[in-house]
């Protein structure tokens, strides 16, 4: 390729950055160099002309040794020429990408003290960044971090007007950048790095989200796990001190970058601010108010649950008392249902097949005795031996598709359809999400592609409405406590063991819900599916405290509110517990909720 | 007979000296299997780039469309897509005059018995039918993405500083996400499937489009019409229009429409 651009020899392209593309080049002095290419057509302006050399004449005197240093910058026909230092190295970006996982823990911090050491220096001379990324940090052969790109994207945003298709990766970028009104400062430059640091120590992003509007919506309300919980072995100061860089406004995190530095190294205390949040424990909301605090101490990792405005109502009907409706299955008739169908897989295991209209597989549960609740929270108690009749259960959660068959065949109308959206957590507070429905359950992302997922955004109304189209109905709350953790009061459907990522969606590992049949280690002494974490299910009873009816019992015979079991995608272990219970009105519709299906004995 | 008319226009606009649009559509002889493809694509960026992106992604598009053997039309599309965009990006990396190039695409196949799109960028399809004009295609941009994260509301993206950003198009990174539905969509008998930049949908309002549809009815003089208006309007960038009428439709389409 012979190419010249002003007085410099083209060697060959380097690749594209965000605001032009980098191409190797030979100055006159014989010098090997990097030449950006700007891609701005301004030059009919000229107070954008005069602000690009001001700014530009800034930033050729940076000298810093881990600062890619700008030797020259000029006019080039319709477009700009910079030109810098030529690195021999390898972008962090590629390195993350090709380590695949996280970096050793003393390359992570090398380059961490590095880039700290360099935008310390360029905001003490007055220069932003604007566009910290993995791709605008080099690594040179020794392994010392050079930073580029300061202050072009300052450049790039003054100069544009016309359409520009920019390499605008969000991932990187602060939530006040996403409000023109706001203003970009050091603070900007902070959570920017900060996430870069997340990355290099941790091996993933903060946020596990690919479309720009979802990125948008995470920086914007999504609060990150403490990066510890992915490397625990890494100090405890650089994790707290990551996160508070990472919060949301920018007067909580650090002023400037000597502070950052300074939490890095563990010299500056920085637990006595309240307004952070940098542990676990603080990321969700309280428990309810029914708790027996001795026992939530003991337990370790983040507890319940749902929303604070369940926490008031459940207050309020503490101690409260419900009357108890036993009613016993009628009889069955033989030679009816899916007898003929059922399949003794192996001798011991219980049956299996599919009925319903939805053809979901059912397990048969058989007739005997279970322990049902616990004496870990008062809502919970007491722990009873409760004696229930043969039934059915699905053995997975209805899925997306299963849920949609039953909308074009019925044209029914959900709940949060109705009302016009569902609720939906963002950050910390719970929120109604207009267009928020169970074929776009946050509000953000549509369930295609995701057609094995349960069905969630869904209200006790839908779901009930959706068993009686299927032929069956909700499982009581006993059927499906009993389904789950088996005969012998299991405090989990595996067993007594505290849950791991094998065995269940939960505690926002994944952020979202996941296929049905994926859990196959989580399943239940009976094989149900998910009885733990993926999303909340509806049961059938009002919900009511305090003793239960011996036999097969359902709940109060009236209430105001349903019962939800199994803990979700984003609880902890402790509602993942099969003896934990919520309650919701019967319209209540949350991206958290689904269902199955149960029927008694036919 | 074809069971579509096809008009377009093209103009550099009145405050742009070159015109970066392109446009293109082809009809195969040898029947409907895989329909006509209308393409229309708007270029940017580069030293001198802007209508060379636009032209390679056009004519990459069209040629990898028709050679693919793919089962599916969409299938099709995608990798006619990719296709494009890996050529517009090589040029790029081999003459520094073409660096940073990129270009908006969008692609629409007709047949009788529905269509298929598929998009990258801000340029826009719309389906016009009596009286109601719906855009089918998302924009890639960034306030469009504002406005679905939540942040701001669509009335605040019509002045937001950036509403010239775009997050997707042909050449801009090696990597390319491209919207190509597999599931048909329907057509009907006089129905209106429009294409345009941001130099026609940024201007002329959406009721101002459908009324000039409505006034002139044959796609060429809609198109020149419309092009004339966004002149009027101040033709602030390159316009081009593609419009298609659908003058007959297929069995399936007849049938598709009476139980919808």
């Amino acid at each position: 390729m012979e190419q010249k651009i002003g007085d410099y020899e083209i060697i060959k392209s380097l690749g594209r950055g965000g605001f032009g593309s980098v191409w190797k080049a030979t100055a006159s002095s014989g010098n090997i160099v990097a030449l950006k290419i700007l891609n701005p057509q301004v030059l009919d302006n000229a107070r954008v002309v005069k602000k690009f050399f001001h700014e530009a004449m800034i930033l050729a005197k940076l000298d810093h040794p881990h600062i890619c240093k700008l030797l020259e910058f000029f006019p080039d026909g319709n477009n700009y020429a910079i030109v810098m230092e030529y690195i021999e190295g390898v972008e962090l970006k590629k390195l993350l990408k090709d380590q695949d996982g996280q970096l050793p823990f003393d390359q992570a911090n090398k380059i961490a003290k590095q880039s700290l050491e360099a935008f310390q220096y360029a905001h003490e001379n007055g220069i932003l960044h604007r566009d910290i990324k993995p791709g605008n940090i080099m690594i040179g052969k020794n392994g010392d971090s050079k930073i580029m790109d300061f202050g072009i994207a300052k450049i790039s945003t003054t100069a544009s007007h016309d359409t520009a298709a920019k390499m605008l990766s969000v991932h990187y970028v602060p939530p006040e950048r996403f409000d023109p009104k706001k203003e970009i400062d050091a603070r900007s430059d902070i959570y920017s790095l900060a996430l870069v640091f997340y990355e290099i120590f941790t091996g993933r992003r903060a946020f596990m989200v690919e479309e720009t509007s979802q990125i948008m919506f995470c920086h914007l309300n999504e609060i990150p796990d403490p990066p510890e919980k992915y490397r625990p072995d890494m100090p405890h100061e650089i994790s707290q001190a990551i996160s508070r860089a990472l919060e949301k406004d920018p007067d909580d995190r650090f002023k400037d970058f000597k502070e950052f530095s300074a939490a890095m190294e563990g010299a500056m205390p920085i637990l006595d601010d309240s307004t952070q949040a940098v542990d676990v424990e603080t990321l969700k909301p309280e428990p309810v108010s029914e708790v027996d605090i001795e026992k939530k101490k003991k337990k370790k990792g983040p507890v319940l649950m749902i929303a604070s405005i369940a926490v008031v109502v459940i207050a309020l009907l503490v101690g409260g008392y419900f009357a108890y409706n036993m009613y016993f299955l009628p009889g069955t008739e033989p030679g009816q249902g899916p007898d003929a169908t059922v399949t003794q897989t192996e001798p011991g295991k219980p049956a299996e097949f599919p009925y319903g209209k939805d053809k979901n597989i059912m397990v048969v549960i058989p007739k005997g005795e279970f322990e049902m609740g616990s004496d870990t929270y008062s809502a919970e108690k007491p722990v009873q031996k409760i004696h229930m009749d043969e039934y059915y259960i699905d053995k997975f959660l209805v899925t997306n598709s299963q849920f949609q068959k039953f909308v074009e065949e019925t044209k029914y109308v959900t709940d949060a359809e109705k009302a016009g959206g569902g609720m939906v957590r963002i950050g910390r507070r719970w929120k109604k999400i207009k267009g928020a429905t169970w074929e776009m359950p946050d509000g953000l992302t549509p369930i295609e592609g995701r057609e094995d997922h349960p069905v969630s955004q869904v209200s006790y109304n839908d779901a009930s409405s959706y068993c009686k189209w299927a032929e069956k109905d909700l499982p009581t709350e006993a059927q499906w406590e009993k389904a789950a953790r088996g005969p012998d009061g299991n405090e989990y459907p595996w067993g007594n063991q505290d849950p791991d990522d094998t065995m269940a969606n939960f505690d926002n590992l994944i952020g979202a819900t996941t296929p049905v049949k994926d859990y196959e280690k989580g399943k239940s002494t009976y094989g149900v599916h998910d009885a733990a974490g993926n999303v909340y299910q509806w049961c059938k009873d009002w919900y009511g405290t305090g003793q239960r009816a011996e036999k097969n019992p359902s709940g109060p015979a009236s209430g105001k509110e349903h019962v939800v079991k199994g803990g979700s995608f984003i609880e902890g272990t402790e509602s993942l517990r099969s003896s934990n219970r919520d309650r919701y009105k019967p319209d209540y519709s949350s991206y958290l909720f689904g269902f199955r299906c149960a029927c008694e004995k036919k | 007979m074809e069971f579509v008319t096809i008009g377009s226009a093209t103009h550099a606009g009145m405050k742009r000296q070159e015109n970066q649009d392109y446009h293109a559509w082809h009809s195969p002889e040898d029947g409907s299997k895989k329909g006509i493809l209308l393409a229309l694509a708007d270029g940017m960026g580069g030293r001198y780039g802007g209508s060379t992106a636009s032209k390679i992604a056009v004519d990459v598009l069209i040629e990898t469309y028709y050679k693919d053997m793919s089962h599916s039309i969409s299938e099709s599309l995608e990798k006619a897509f990719q296709k494009a965009n890996e050529e517009v990006n090589a040029r790029g990396r081999t003459d520094i005059n073409l660096a940073g190039m990129a270009s908006t695409l969008t692609a629409v196949v007709l047949k009788p018995d529905g269509m298929h799109y598929a998009h990258v960028g801000d340029s826009r399809g719309y389906i016009i039918y009596k009286n109601e004009i719906r855009q089918f295609t998302n924009d890639h941009s960034f306030v469009a993405d504002l406005i679905k994260a939540g942040q701001i509301t669509e009335e605040e993206a019509e002045t937001h500083p950036e509403k010239n950003i775009i997050t997707r198009a042909i050449g801009l990174e090696s990597e390319l996400r491209v919207d190509a539905p597999a599931e048909p969509q329907t057509i009907k008998k006089d129905q209106y499937i429009l294409l345009c930049c941001d130099g026609l949908h940024g201007v002329v309002s959406n009721e101002g489009i459908m009324s000039t549809v409505y006034e002139y009815k044959d796609p060429e003089l809609i198109c020149e019409k419309l092009v004339e208006k966004a002149n009027e309007h101040g033709g602030p960038d390159n316009i081009t229009v593609v419009i298609a009428r659908v003058d007959r439709i297929g069995l399936m389409s007849r049938i598709m429409n009476l139980v919808r």
